[in-house]
C-alpha cells in the first residue's frame, strides 16, 4: 500500500513539475523570444471594413435605391477619459449640445453591452456633408473614430412597398445571426431589401491596424497581410418598369388597392403597386424614421400594407374566364353551349340576381355580357359532375384546378409575408356545415367569385397571365438578374407552371374576353388599336360599396402585358377598374395616352378621389 | 495538551510563511501597480475607495484570522470539520437565494463589502475530504467510500454551479488529485486523459478524419503486438503514420481510411485466428467508442456549453477562427500586456497597457498580466517558482505528518494552490481557456485572501500540532 502511495505521490509531483515549466517556457515564448509583442508603443486592432450594399435597379437599368454615404462616430470611454479634449469644439463640429454630449458618452458599463475600454457609438448617422469638416479635425480628439456605412436613397421615390427597407439590427436578429451582424449593422427589414437580404448585403471586410496607447492609428499590423477586403452586395436588377410604376402610383392616388401588371412571356411583374402608399425616402435610416413609422403605422388606411401582394379579396366576375377554362376542359362547357338568363339562377328558394343583357349562345357571349345564371349554372355541374350526392369530390376536382392556377396557396413572389388566398375545398365545407350537409347549392355564389373565395391581386393578375398565355405562367417575380451572383436562385422563375387546362380551350375565353372590351361591359376602356382582352368584375361588398376589378391582358396574339386591378369601393368594374388597366396598358405598349377621349378618361381617373369624399357620381354602366 | 513546540515560534515552518508572505507582498504591490494612475490621484495608501487600500485591509483581517486560527486546538478542526462542512452546505444554499450579480448568484452583500461563501467552501471541503480519508474505516478504499468521497466534492461543486459560477465549480475537481493519491482507481484518470485529448482533438481540426485514422492505426499496432511479440508493430505504425500522412489530400483520405480499415480487419482475422478473441473485441470496442465519441464532440460541445463557454474553447484552441474585436480581444490584451514587458519589464508602475485598461478585470484575475509587464520575465518566472516552491513545500509538510488527517489536508491544500495558479496563469498566457479564477494571495479580492489564508493557517497549525501526535 504505502509503495503505490508513494508512487503516487512521485506521478503527481512529476505532474506538477511538467505544469511549472510549461508555465515558464510559455511566458518565456512570450516575453521573451516572441518580439512581436514587444512593440511596445502600439497594439493591434481589427476594424470592420463595411461592403456597400448592392444597388437595386429597374429592368431598364434605371436606379430604384442607391447607397448613400453616412457617418457613425465612435467612442472609446477611458481613451476620452484620459485626455484633455476640447469638448466645446467637438459640441460645436458636431452641432450637439453639452447635455447630449454627456448623455452619449456616459453609457450604462454595467450592461454588458458597453464597455469603458471598447469603442461604442457615440452619434450615429451623420450625413457626408456634415461629416467632412469634422474628419479633418478628427484627429483633435482622440477616443474618437468614425466609420462610414451606406444607407438607402430613393432618386424616384417610387415603389415603397416592393422595395421595403432596410433597418438597424435588432438584438434577436444579432443572436440569430450567429455572429453575422453586429451591433449597428443594417439588414433589410422588409420588400425586396428582406428577401434578397443575402444576396445584397455583401461581405464584410476586416483590417488589422496597429493603434497607439492612446488609440491613434500608427499603421497596418504585418503590411496588411491579414487583412480581407469587403466584397460589395450584388446589384437587382428588377423586372420593374419605372415609368409604368410612376404612372401606376399616380393613377391609384387617392384610391384604396392595388395594381399588378406583369409579361405573361416570363412572369416578370412590371409594376406593383398598393395604394395608399408612401415616399420611401422617409422610411430610409435617418433620425425622423421612427416618427414617420409611427405615423404610418397608426394611419387607419394602412399605408404600411402591401395590398398587392397581401390584401386576400374576393375576385368577382374576373373570375367567371377561369371558370369557364375549367368548364371547357371538363367538358360542362362547349364552346357554342347557349343559356337562356331568366334574370337570374334560380334553385328553390335561392336566387342569384342577374341583368338584363342579350341572348347568350356562346362561351364567349357569357362573358362578355358577364352572365351570372350562366356560372351558377356551369358551377353547378361542375360541382355535381360526379353526382348530385357527391359535391364533396367534384369541389375537391374544382380546387385542384383552381390551384395549378396558383390560387389559394402562395405563388412564390420573390417578396416576403405574401398571402395565401382562399380556395374552398370540400374538407372547408365539411367542416363548416358538416360532412353531408351542404349540396353545390351552399357554395354557388363561388361560380361568380363570391362568397368563400379570395384572392389577391397578384394571384389575380397571375390569372390573366394564364388566360394570356393559354394554359401556362412563370412565378410572378421582381428578380430580372443579380449581377454576379453564381448560385441559381433565380431558376425556379424561369421554369413554366401549367395549368391543368389544354391551351385549345382558351380560344373561347380570350375572344370574349376580346369582346369585352370591344360590345361588352369594358366598353369605355377600349383603345383603339391595340386589341385588348378584359374582364370587369364588380364584387358585392357587405360593408360598404363595391368593389370595382379589372383584369386584362394585350394585345390579343403575344400578349405583351396582363393586368389586375383592384379599387375598393370603386363600384363597377368598368368605373375604375377598367380605365386603370386599359391605360396601364396604352402607357406600356405605346408609351404615352393617345386622343381626346382617352385623356379625359386619364384626367377623370387622376382627379377621382374615393379617400377624402366619396363621388356619389359614377357613370352609368353594365356590371 | 500543549507539547513542546506547540506555543513557542519553532513549531511553525517558517519556509512556507515566508513563501506565503512573499505571494501576498508581491501580489499587493502589483494591486497597487494596476490601480496607481498618476500622482494627482494618488491619495494615501489606505485609502478605502482604491482597491489597493481595501486590500491591506483584507490583509490586516487575514492575519488576524490566521492569529485567530492558531489560537484554536489542533483536535478541534478534526473534531468539527463535519459540523464546518454542513453548515458552508447551507450557505451555499442559501446564497441561491440572493440577487444575481453579473449573472452569477455567489454573494452575500453586507453593506458594501461582499462575501462569495464558495471561497470558504474550499476549505471545509478541503477540511471534510482529509477527515473522511483518514477515518480508520478508510484505509483501503472500498467502493462505497470511494463513492462517498466523491460525493464530498460533487455536492459544493454541484451547489457551486448552481450559482453560475462555472470557474470555481473546477476547483473542486481538482481534489481528485488527492483522491488518486488516497488510491483511487488510476484507470479513471487515465480514462479521463483519454476522453479530453480525444475531445481537444475533435475539436482542433474542422475534420476528424486524421483522428479516426490515427485511433484505427494506433488499435491495429496494438492487435500486431498481441499477435508477434515483437517490434513490426512498431514498423507498420510509423508506416501508416508517415504514409496517411504524406499521402493525404482531398481526394485520397476516403482511400488512405480504407486501407488502414483493411489493415486493422485483417489484423483482427489473425488474431481471432489465434484465439485471441477476447482482447481483439475488446481492442475494436474500445476503438470504436473513441471514433464514435470523436465525431460526437462537436455535437456535445454546441448542444451542451452555453455560447460564452463555446467562445472561449475556441479562443483557446483556435484563435485564427475567433473575431479579434470580440471574444479575443481579451487574451489578446493580456498577451501583448505580459509579452511588452520582455526580459526585464518595464519597471514598478510603468505598465501602461495594464493601466489604461486595455487589459479586463486588470486587478482580480488577470493580475498576472500587470507581472509581466512591469517586472518582465524575470517577474513572471520568479512568481511562478515561489508558487511551485511553496505547492512542493507543502507536499514536504505533507510526508512528514504524523495524522492522516492533517497529511490529507495538507495535499488538499495542494492540489487546491497548484489548479489556481495553472488556471490563472495559464488562461493569461493562452495556455488553458479563460476560466475566471483569482491567483492565490495576489488577485485583488477579499473573499479570495481571507479563504486562503485560513487554508494556510490550518496547514501551518496542523503542521506545527504534527509533533503531540502519536503514529
Amino acid at each position: 500500500m504505502q509503495n503505490i502511495y508513494q508512487e503516487r505521490e512521485k506521478i503527481l509531483k512529476g505532474v506538477f513539475a511538467v505544469v511549472a515549466i510549461m508555465l515558464l517556457f510559455t511566458c518565456f515564448r512570450l516575453q521573451v523570444v516572441d518580439t512581436s509583442y514587444q512593440q511596445q508603443h502600439s497594439y493591434r486592432q481589427a476594424v470592420v471594413l463595411y461592403p456597400s450594399r448592392g444597388a437595386i435597379k429597374d429592368r431598364n437599368g434605371k436606379l430604384l435605391v442607391v447607397n448613400e454615404a453616412m457617418y457613425d462616430l465612435k467612442a472609446t470611454y477611458n481613451t476620452i477619459k484620459k485626455n484633455d479634449i476640447d469638448t466645446a469644439a467637438l459640441c460645436q463640429l458636431l452641432e450637439i449640445s453639452d447635455s447630449t454630449f454627456l448623455a452619449n458618452l456616459n453609457k450604462d458599463f454595467r450592461k454588458k453591452e458597453f464597455s469603458e475600454k471598447k469603442p461604442y457609438t457615440f452619434l450615429s448617422q451623420i450625413s457626408a456633408n456634415k461629416f467632412a469638416p469634422l474628419e479633418e479635425q478628427l484627429y483633435r480628439f482622440p477616443g474618437f473614430e468614425s466609420t462610414r456605412k451606406s444607407v438607402r436613397g430613393y432618386p424616384h421615390h417610387v415603389g415603397a412597398h416592393m422595395l421595403g427597407y432596410i433597418s438597424e439590427a435588432n438584438s434577436k436578429q444579432i443572436k440569430k445571426s450567429n455572429g453575422e451582424y453586429k451591433r449597428g449593422d443594417y439588414l433589410g427589414t422588409s420588400g425586396l431589401e428582406l428577401y434578397y437580404e443575402s444576396e445584397l448585403k455583401g461581405i464584410k471586410g476586416v483590417e488589422h491596424v496597429l493603434k497607439d496607447k492612446w488609440g491613434k492609428r500608427q499603421g497596418s499590423y504585418k503590411e496588411g497581410e491579414l487583412d480581407i477586403a469587403a466584397k460589395s452586395g450584388y446589384d437587382l436588377v428588377t423586372s420593374i418598369d419605372l415609368e409604368l410604376q410612376e404612372y401606376g402610383e399616380k393613377l391609384m392616388q387617392n384610391k384604396i388597392g392595388a395594381i399588378v401588371a406583369i409579361e405573361p412571356s416570363t412572369g416578370e411583374i412590371l409594376a406593383m403597386v398598393s395604394a395608399p402608399s408612401y415616399d420611401p425616402e422617409i422610411l430610409a435610416v435617418n433620425k425622423d424614421r421612427q416618427k414617420a413609422y409611427k405615423g404610418l403605422s397608426q394611419d387607419s388606411l394602412t399605408p404600411l400594407f402591401n395590398r398587392a401582394l397581401m390584401a386576400q379579396y374576393p375576385p368577382g366576375s374576373i373570375f367567371k374566364p377561369v371558370l369557364s377554362a375549367i368548364a371547357l376542359q371538363e367538358g360542362i362547357l362547349t364552346p357554342d353551349r347557349g343559356m337562356a338568363c331568366r334574370g337570374g339562377f334560380i334553385y328553390g328558394g335561392l336566387r342569384v340576381g342577374c341583368h338584363g343583357h342579350a341572348p347568350i349562345s356562346t362561351v364567349g357571349n357569357a362573358i362578355q355580357y358577364s352572365c351570372n345564371n350562366y356560372y351558377c349554372q356551369a358551377f353547378r355541374e361542375l360541382v355535381n359532375i360526379y353526382g348530385f350526392y357527391y359535391p364533396e369530390k367534384g369541389m375537391d376536382r374544382l380546387a385542384d384546378h383552381l390551384h395549378a392556377w396558383g390560387l389559394g396557396d402562395k405563388l412564390g413572389v420573390d417578396l416576403p409575408n405574401e398571402a395565401r388566398g382562399h380556395v374552398p375545398t370540400a374538407d372547408y365545407y365539411n367542416r363548416k356545415h358538416g360532412a353531408g350537409n351542404w349540396k353545390f347549392s351552399t357554395a354557388v355564389s363561388v361560380g361568380i367569385g363570391q362568397g368563400e373565395l379570395e384572392i389577391t391581386p397578384v394571384q389575380m393578375a397571375n390569372m390573366a397571365c394564364i388566360i394570356a398565355n393559354r394554359g401556362h405562367y412563370y412565378i410572378p417575380h421582381f428578380a430580372k438578374q443579380l449581377k454576379g451572383d453564381t448560385s441559381n436562385v433565380l431558376q425556379k422563375y424561369r421554369e413554366k407552371q401549367y395549368t391543368k387546362v389544354h391551351p385549345r380551350h382558351f380560344e373561347p375565353v380570350v375572344k370574349g374576353m376580346a369582346d369585352v372590351m370591344t360590345a361588352g361591359t369594358g366598353r369605355r376602356s377600349m383603345i383603339s388599336d391595340i386589341v385588348l382582352c378584359g374582364k370587369t368584375g364588380t364584387v358585392e361588398n357587405s360593408k360598404g360599396k363595391d368593389h370595382s376589378t379589372f383584369i386584362a391582358f394585350a394585345p390579343r396574339d403575344n400578349p405583351k402585358i396582363a393586368i389586375a386591378v383592384y379599387v375598393e369601393n370603386g363600384g363597377f368594374g368598368s368605373t375604375y377598374g377598367g380605365p386603370i388597366s386599359s391605360l396601364m396598358i396604352e402607357k406600356f405598349l405605346r408609351g404615352h395616352i393617345e386622343g381626346k377621349q382617352r385623356l379625359a378618361l386619364e384626367k377623370f381617373i387622376l382627379n377621382a378621389d374615393l379617400v377624402n369624399k366619396p363621388k356619389p357620381k359614377p357613370t352609368p354602366a353594365t356590371n | 495538551m500543549r507539547q513542546r513546540g506547540d506555543s513557542e515560534l519553532g513549531g511553525y515552518d517558517w519556509i512556507t510563511i515566508a513563501l506565503w508572505a512573499i505571494l501576498v507582498c508581491c501580489g499587493w504591490t502589483m494591486i497597487f501597480a494596476s490601480g496607481y494612475l498618476d500622482q494627482d490621484s494618488f491619495t494615501q495608501l489606505w485609502d478605502l475607495d482604491k482597491n489597493y487600500g481595501k486590500q491591506l485591509l483584507w490583509i490586516g483581517v487575514s492575519i488576524a484570522l490566521i492569529g485567530f486560527v492558531q489560537l484554536i486546538e489542533v483536535k478541534f478542526y478534526e473534531a468539527f470539520t463535519p459540523i464546518f462542512y454542513g453548515l458552508m452546505a447551507l450557505a451555499l444554499i442559501g446564497v441561491l437565494f440572493t440577487t444575481a450579480i453579473n449573472g452569477a448568484t455567489s454573494w452575500y452583500s453586507i453593506g458594501s463589502f461582499r462575501l462569495q461563501p464558495s471561497e470558504f467552501a474550499k476549505v471545509t471541503t478541503a477540511l471534510m475530504l482529509a477527515y473522511f480519508l483518514s477515518l480508520p474505516n478508510n484505509k483501503n478504499l472500498s467502493l462505497n467510500a470511494k463513492l462517498q468521497a466523491v460525493g464530498i466534492l460533487l455536492l459544493p461543486a454541484g451547489l457551486v454551479l448552481m450559482q453560475g459560477d462555472a470557474g470555481s465549480t473546477l476547483v473542486y475537481f481538482s481534489l481528485f488529485l488527492v483522491l488518486f493519491l488516497a488510491g483511487m482507481d488510476a484507470w479513471l484518470y487515465a480514462l479521463g486523459l483519454v476522453v479530453a485529448a480525444l475531445s481537444i482533438g475533435a475539436l482542433l481540426y474542422d475534420t476528424t478524419w486524421w483522428l479516426v485514422n490515427g485511433v484505427i492505426i494506433l488499435a491495429s499496432a496494438f492487435l500486431l503486438n498481441t499477435w508477434r511479440h515483437d517490434m513490426t508493430w512498431l514498423g507498420l505504425f510509423l508506416v501508416q503514420c508517415l504514409g496517411s500522412y504524406f499521402l493525404f489530400t482531398e481526394d485520397t483520405f476516403v482511400l488512405i481510411t480504407a486501407v488502414n480499415g483493411v489493415i486493422l480487419a485483417g489484423l483482427m482475422l489473425v488474431n481471432i485466428g489465434i484465439k485471441n478473441v477476447q482482447s481483439t473485441l475488446g481492442t475494436v470496442v474500445v476503438a470504436a467508442t473513441s471514433i464514435l465519441y470523436a465525431s460526437s464532440v462537436n455535437y456535445i460541445f454546441n448542444n451542451v456549453l452555453r455560447r460564452h463557454q463555446q467562445e472561449r474553447i475556441w479562443v483557446w484552441l483556435r484563435p485564427e477562427k475567433c473575431d479579434p474585436l470580440g471574444p479575443l480581444y481579451n487574451l489578446e490584451q493580456s498577451k501583448f500586456a505580459i509579452g511588452s514587458g520582455g526580459w526585464t519589464g518595464k519597471g514598478f508602475l510603468q505598465g501602461e497597457r495594464t493601466k489604461l485598461d486595455y487589459v479586463p478585470e486588470q486587478s482580480t484575475d488577470f493580475i498576472f498580466c500587470t507581472v509581466g509587464e512591469e517586472w518582465g520575465y524575470l517577474g513572471t518566472s520568479f512568481v511562478i517558482l515561489v508558487f511551485f516552491g511553496l505547492i512542493f513545500r507543502i507536499f514536504q509538510l505533507a510526508n512528514r505528518q504524523r495524522s492522516n488527517f492533517a497529511q490529507f489536508y495538507a495535499y488538499c491544500v495542494a492540489a487546491i494552490l497548484f489548479f489556481h495558479v495553472f488556471i490563472n496563469i495559464g488562461m493569461t498566457i493562452g495556455l488553458v481557456p479563460v476560466i475566471g479564477i483569482p491567483l492565490p494571495f495576489i488577485s485583488y479580492g477579499g473573499s479570495s485572501l481571507m479563504s486562503f489564508s485560513i487554508l494556510m493557517g490550518i496547514l501551518i497549525k496542523l503542521d506545527s500540532g504534527r509533533l503531540s501526535t502519536f503514529r
